[in-house]
């Protein structure tokens, strides 16, 4: 079968409310690159020239210690145990003198950029990775951080970036959701679209058992073949479009209906998509046999498949929140991390997709040089360091600074919405255009802030 | 106090570290690698843990030699845990003490003097407190991981950070059997010494069992490590 459908139709059909439904029954049938042009995004702005198309956050939730991993500070041995004036910013919880990191720190790469011996397969792919040591945020707090970190508002009303970069840049592959949360029960900041269209939701996948059939639970329908559940859901559709014509368009009926079609689709394509299993042993063995190991190879292979956005969570929860102990856990961590995040950098190089996907590294906020129950760090969001590889951006760089003891970003400074702005205009986006209008008003993933850091850009 | 008994006497023989290499070569060397440094190697990939130098200080320093023995009849090899003999075991670590520079002599480890043989930890800081401004004179050495030490090291003593740099605390000073890894050596250009005799001052640093030295300065005492 055959299906020719100019954009003009394909948005007309859109445009019509729920029509585009009776698309949906075809495209099972569709080859790729059918599907993948019917992929509409809905970004308006100029069109930037795009160096990115897809996103893997590789989200370490806690705020991990950047003094330990990636911005050493000697300072702090000469004054160790005590607080300077210099470091008399207000922390979250009661914190004491400064805390020396005790670990190595080594040069790596053309530029020789500082990494702490914690992490030696990253700091083997450094050339690859643009260090950003001067990243700084606006909530001392996980829950309205992570918001920030991933929504750009503390608020918890607002769209993921997953969401908005979805929104703006449509689908590659009809056939599985446009963004798909690793680790993730699929809610809070990480995955929530808000008042963006229902279809541009999170999807959140457990992936303690790298079993397919174990991550999309209850994907195969034991009962109905294909074809009777077409028929059921074209009934279904049927009854949705006399609503629509009753009621008029109603966006959440519509986006409901979309990742219906989208879960029905998923059958024929997901089970074999989210099975590591077909990797080589080797590739298997290079990301590391655990979960977070699982979720960046399983993030490889989405956005291979097409997955505009995979957000990868390291599991564990908020695990990076080290008040105490923070060395230990920190070794105990870090491998298993460090492993996969440096496979995938790799791999993605090795495979010609690194240049087209924003692999991105970071927590809520950092954490403290002064210690919080003489073991630990609290958090800080004056100052902390987050990594982006690939996309466009210029690897074996640490840009900006923080303060001689690595509490208060000093030297180009990067914002959270920074950050933001410069992830769209890689993906050809002018972050001041990419809007949605909400309850009156237009709304941006950087609401009224931003600027793209053009110096960390090839 | 009588002092305990640690690897420095020697716990095992040449011939049993050389039994215990062939099971090594066989077994556990596609993930601790060759020179057993294992994923401290950043350009192998590797996935042991390594089994030299100051992380296994880390890991094992201050323990029995049968907390080694246990670990490995415990989980190792990776994926077939518990597949060798008991013998294989002890003479597998035999082998990783041999390659942490513990002396042969002439009795084989037993399950038994494992249970009593202490690995020593770093040492040297016995008394002091952590970040302790300190000073040592010992070889200056990058080891495979470009990480610096300070080997064949004096024991680190207390000292003044403003006599640090004095031409009178620049001693040549005496060496000794501790090693200590350098942190922030780079700072201060330390290429030109490697293989030297220097003396270095900085802040003592705890890690677990391990000491390590944070570099305030670093001065070269003499050409040759007279080793």
């Amino acid at each position: 079968m055959t299906l020719k459908l100019s954009r003009r139709e394909m948005i007309e059909t859109l445009g019509g409310g729920v029509g585009l439904v009776g698309l949906a029954g075809v495209f099972a049938g569709l080859s790729r690159s059918d599907v993948k042009a019917a992929g509409l995004g809905n970004y308006a702005g100029p069109a930037l020239p795009a160096k990115a198309k897809h996103v893997i956050m590789l989200y370490m939730n806690g705020g991990p210690s950047q003094l330990d991993m990636f911005d050493p500070k000697p300072a702090l041995y000469k004054y160790a145990g005590q607080r300077p004036n210099a470091v008399d910013l207000r922390t979250e919880r009661t914190t004491g003198g400064l805390l020396p990191s005790p670990f190595e720190f080594k040069r790596y790469g053309r530029n020789g950029v500082e990494v702490s011996e914690l992490l030696p397969q990253l700091a083997s792919v450094i050339d690859d990775v643009c260090v950003i040591r001067s990243m700084y945020t606006f909530n001392p707090t996980h829950t309205p951080g992570r918001a920030l970190f991933h929504t750009g508002s503390v608020l918890a009303t607002r769209p993921s970036m997953g969401s908005w970069i979805s929104y703006g840049l449509g689908s590659e592959n009809e056939n599985i959701p446009s963004f798909i949360a690793l680790g993730s029960n699929g809610s809070g900041p990480q995955t929530r679209s808000a008042f963006l269209p229902t279809e541009y939701q999170g999807v959140g996948f457990q992936i303690n058992d790298p079993d397919p059939e174990k991550i999309i639970p209850n994907l195969r329908n034991k009962q109905v073949d294909a074809a009777a559940q077409r028929a059921d859901m074209d009934a279904l559709l049927g009854l949705n479009q006399n609503y629509s014509k009753s009621f008029g368009a109603d966006t959440f009926l519509e986006g409901r209906i979309k990742s219906m079609e989208t879960a029905y689709r998923m059958q024929f394509e997901a089970l074999d998509l989210f099975d590591i299993r077909k990797e080589p042993e080797s590739i298997r063995e290079e990301y590391g046999n655990t979960v977070f190991g699982t979720g960046c190879l399983l993030a490889r292979r989405l956005v291979e498949a097409g997955v505009r956005y995979v957000e990868c969570d390291y599991p564990g929860g908020q695990i990076w929140d080290d008040h105490r102990d923070v060395n230990d856990n920190l070794r105990k961590r870090c491998p298993d991390m460090d492993q996969a995040a440096a496979a995938l950098i790799r791999d993605l190089k090795r495979r010609g997709k690194l240049d087209e996907t924003l692999v991105v590294w970071g927590g809520e906020f950092g954490r403290t040089p002064v210690s919080e129950s003489g073991s630990g760090r609290d958090h800080n969001p004056y100052g902390y360091t987050m990594f982006v590889a690939g996309g466009g951006f210029k690897g074996g760089i640490a840009y900006g600074a923080t303060d001689e003891f690595g509490f208060k970003a000093e030297q180009n400074r990067v914002s959270i919405h920074d950050l933001h702005a410069t992830l769209l205009h890689q993906l050809g986006m002018d972050h001041t255009k990419l809007t949605y209008r909400y309850a009156g008003r237009d709304f941006r993933l950087t609401d009224v802030f931003g600027e793209v850091v053009k110096d960390i850009l090839v | 106090m009588k002092a305990r008994k640690t690897v420095r006497d020697p716990v095992y023989t040449a011939a049993q570290a050389e039994r215990g290499k062939q099971v090594y070569e066989a077994n556990c060397v596609s993930c601790h690698l060759a020179d057993l440094d294992g994923s401290a190697n950043p350009t192998a990939g590797a996935r042991g843990a390594p089994l030299t130098g100051t992380r296994f200080v880390q890991d094992f320093g201050e323990s029995k030699v049968s907390a080694l023995f246990n670990k490995m009849k415990r989980d190792m090899p990776s994926g077939r845990p518990g597949s060798l003999s008991d013998q294989e075991y002890l003479d597998v670590a035999t082998y990783v003490l041999q390659k942490n520079s513990f002396p042969a002599g002439s009795a084989e480890l037993t399950p038994e003097i494992a249970d009593t043989a202490w690995i020593p930890g770093a040492g040297g800081g016995e008394g002091l407190e952590n970040y302790t401004f300190v000073s040592s004179v010992g070889c200056l050495h990058q080891d495979p991981t470009r990480s610096w030490l300070l080997t064949n090291a004096e024991e680190l003593k207390k000292t003044e950070p403003s006599a640090a740099a004095s031409a009178a605390a620049a001693g040549a000073g005496k060496q000794g059997e501790f090693t200590f890894r350098l942190l922030d050596a780079i700072s201060h250009n330390p290429e030109p010494h490697n293989g030297h005799k220097v003396r270095v001052t900085g802040y003592m640093v705890r890690l677990g069992a391990e000491i390590r030295v944070n570099v305030m300065s670093l001065q070269m005492v003499g050409a040759a490590c007279g080793n």
